[in-house]
């Protein structure tokens, strides 16, 4: 018994966490908070989820992941124009899949064999690129998207209005952490694609690509940045512009991984939502008011170090 | 495509995106700013007046005058002091570049805005509308600015203070800017004006905080800061009925002023202030979710907003309509009240309403009967807009202040011109009028109310006058 808690220390630790911190909130008065940290950490959980994806299986912090989505937000407008919603929502995703197989292609797989913080810097120069391609094409101007579901009145959860985007939003990402988890934990393929980012050599030499693999793990987490902006933005502002996935979520979401695990999944999704009521509170809450300049920011950046010490692979994640 | 020519691939196409939207940069870096090559002025001809005469300005609100292209050195539609053939005399005494930037023919104005990062200035507007003034003031009236044709360079500061002052240091060394001129930004017009003191160089914006600037010799305000904006918000809030409005200013140092004379004017016209809160200049979702939460728990139903317009259109605007609130978001500011926030805003800016030095698009127009025409002759097939309006008008008052000084043209005789005539009235702006003393010269705005049918600022044609 005392071995299987050990076992699971983390998530034992992560469920008290939340007990804690759901109780304190509610005693406190700050019900709101809990609610918009949950909603909008869905959305830094779903960015997570992509960056969580692309270390777990290679090692690399992916400073692009945002701009997958921000791509995808660009087609997605371009396409509404031409075709019906379903469609160009469909078409944005492949063209942020399309992204990522062009970067793991002609950036990550040239750089393959270089060390990791070669293409940490890759990846930021594949953001800096797709910005800059962004303010060229459009001339830095917000552009306005339409969401799927238009009502934001339909459901109130402690004194919230939530949309039924958002409630779509975190359906979604509770589902695709859970399936997430379980393809890393019970496919061939899942295995397969942890075997490589641990043991490159030895899964090459049972006979698995992992080049091919790597093409896939990309084209996966663009496929979720994709995703994540083509939900979050449509609900909430509505408008975007270059660069936007990076500037807003980009920070956020990889705090949240951080914070819950760099290895694990469904430890994005609670980072996430982590970093998302410490936001709200730390910009609520009487006692952190007097704090000069951002709170929120102060706040967030004292939680991440303090759980590090504590616990440095993050609440849900493993030691190598 | 090899290994080899991809691994040297990658780190070009990282270079060439991060250097990609900096052309140009000034090369010096140590700090003095050689004197580009000018003409020397002409020797002045007669002894200095002393104060330029009182040149009976337009009334408040009333339309611009008749343009009569070709009248001489007065540029067209306007009132100001008549030109003298000596430079004016007063405080400012002639520096070591004084002349920078002016020759015989040409006048070099730099120009910066924020056309990237927070502020949604379109660049395209900007590029084209810089200039359109200028090339309508030289063919239409080819004698005034004494011979005079002016050069606008533009840099994008890309709302980031530091580069601002960058870019400033840029215009002056390298292309030889006789004087600057801040597009948007208070961090960023903040800076550049503190670069230009610094350097003597006449430095003009539209206005926005007074900390930092107050203190500036050639600093000069074309606009009402927004501390002298408070008083007319809290009386357009009482006018409307409101008793009480909640008050969100961002969290950077240049609005600490707006936010005191904000809650002092409410405090002395008794309206309340149920809720307050210094945002996050870059707030974050859940930061913008949670005070637009706030602002609904609080039950104002109007907001005086001072923020980037990013804070206000992608977080506090959406925040508050996706929990069906809808107050009166009311603001000093200029970007704010730009028609791309309309653009990319409505619904939910539906109900804001902004301050401005110009009027709306088509009020403007009807203002001033050049602009439109103007923009057909010079702008290559591009509508006129809000944006070129504010430049066309901002160039108009330059233009007075340049033929208030005379043809001895330098950067101290300009500036003595600005503080000695008693007022310049472009016929858009509200008149404006500097003393010695007093460098924010704004003495009116038009108060922009959003419709997002046509999803634009529109607003009347009589400006509000300053307490």
């Amino acid at each position: 018994m005392l071995d299987l808690l050990r076992q699971r220390l983390g998530v034992v630790v992560a469920v008290a966490l939340s007990v804690a911190v759901v109780v304190v909130l509610l005693a406190t008065g700050e019900k709101e908070s809990l609610v918009i940290g949950i909603t909008t950490g869905a959305a830094y959980g779903m960015v997570a989820l992509g960056l969580v994806l692309i270390y777990k299986s290679s090692g690399v912090f992916n400073f692009a992941q945002g701009e997958f989505g921000t791509v995808a937000l660009y087609a997605l407008y371009l396409l509404d124009f031409e075709t019906s919603y379903w469609l160009a929502l469909l078409g944005a995703l492949v063209v942020a899949g399309l992204m990522g197989f062009l970067t793991e292609r002609i950036v990550i797989r040239p750089l393959f064999n270089a060390p990791r913080v070669i293409l940490l810097v890759a990846t930021a120069g594949v953001a800096l690129l797709a910005i800059g391609i962004q303010i060229w094409y459009t001339g830095a101007q917000a552009r306005s998207v339409s969401k799927l579901f238009g009502r934001v009145d339909r459901v109130e959860i402690l004194g919230r209005q939530i949309s039924d985007q958002r409630l779509l939003l975190v359906g979604v990402l509770v589902v695709l952490a859970v399936l997430l988890a379980l393809f890393f934990t019970r496919t061939n393929l899942g295995l397969a694609i942890l075997g490589a980012s641990q043991e490159p050599t030895a899964t090459e030499l049972v006979g698995i690509s992992v080049r091919r693999l790597s093409t896939f793990v990309w084209v996966l987490a663009a496929l979720l940045g994709g995703l994540a902006a083509v939900m979050i933005v449509p609900d909430e502002p509505g408008s975007f512009g270059p660069g936007f996935m990076t500037a807003n979520y980009l920070i956020p979401a990889f705090t949240a991984a951080v914070l819950g695990g760099m290895t694990s999944l469904p430890g994005a999704f609670v980072g996430g939502i982590l970093i998302g009521i410490v936001q709200s509170v730390s910009t609520s809450a009487e006692i952190f008011q007097d704090i000069p300049g951002t709170p929120s920011t102060l706040v967030t950046f004292c939680v991440l170090p303090a759980v590090l010490l504590v616990r440095p692979q993050g609440l849900l994640g493993r030691r190598a | 495509m090899s290994r080899r020519r991809v691994f040297w691939l990658a780190p070009a196409l990282l270079l060439a995106a991060a250097c990609g939207q900096k052309a140009g940069v000034a090369g010096s870096g140590d700090g003095e700013a050689p004197a580009p090559a000018t003409a020397a002025p002409p020797p002045p001809t007669a002894a200095p007046a002393s104060t330029a005469p009182s040149t009976g300005s337009t009334a408040p609100g009333a339309t611009a005058a008749t343009t009569t292209p070709g009248t001489g050195s007065a540029a067209p539609g306007t009132t100001a002091a008549p030109p003298t053939s000596a430079a004016p005399v007063g405080p400012y005494e002639p520096g070591p570049n004084d002349t920078a930037g002016v020759t015989a023919t040409e006048i070099v104005i730099g120009i910066h805005a924020p056309v990237t990062g927070a502020s949604p200035i379109p660049q395209e507007s900007f590029d084209i509308g810089k200039d359109i003034y200028w090339k309508f003031l030289a063919a239409s009236a080819p004698d005034a600015l004494f011979g005079r044709t002016v050069r606008v360079v533009f840099r994008d500061d890309q709302f980031n203070p530091q580069n601002a002052v960058r870019v400033c240091r840029e215009m002056v060394e390298q292309e030889g800017a006789f004087l600057l001129v801040g597009g948007g930004g208070a961090d960023q017009i903040t800076a550049c004006a503190q670069y230009a003191n610094e350097n003597g160089i006449p430095y003009l914006s539209s206005g926005v905080n007074e900390e930092g600037l107050a203190d500036l010799d050639t600093y000069f305000a074309t606009s009402l800061t927004y501390a002298e904006q408070a008083p007319m918000i809290i009386a357009q809030l009482q006018e409307q009925g409101f008793t009480e409005a909640a008050l969100v200013v961002a969290d950077t140092p240049s609005f600490a002023d707006a936010f005191t004379a904000l809650k002092a004017a409410a405090d002395e016209a008794g309206l309340a202030i149920p809720y307050e809160n210094r945002i996050n200049k870059d707030a974050s979702p859940a930061e913008s979710a949670t005070v637009a939460q706030e602002l609904k728990n609080s039950g104002a139903e109007a907001v005086i907003v001072l923020t980037s317009p990013v804070v206000y259109v992608l977080g506090l605007a959406p925040g508050a309509a996706s929990q069906s609130y809808a107050p009166v978001w009311i603001g000093p500011g200029i970007t704010s009240g730009l028609n791309a926030v309309t653009a990319v805003g409505c619904p939910n800016v539906s109900t804001g309403e902004f301050y401005s030095p110009v009027p709306g698009l088509a009020e403007g127009s009807d203002l001033d009967p050049d602009f439109v025409p103007a923009y057909a002759e010079y702008a290559g097939g591009a509508e006129a807009d809000d944006v070129g309006l504010q430049l066309w008008s901002l160039n108009k008052a330059i233009a007075l202040m340049l033929e208030a000084t005379g043809p001895e043209l330098g950067r101290a005789a300009f500036m003595n011109a600005l503080v000695t005539t008693p007022e310049f009235d472009n016929g858009i702006y509200a008149p404006l009028r500097y003393t010695a003393e007093d460098h924010f010269g704004g003495t009116g705005a038009y108060l922009l109310r959003a419709d997002c049918d046509t999803k634009q600022y529109v607003s009347g044609t009589e400006f509000v006058e300053a307490g």
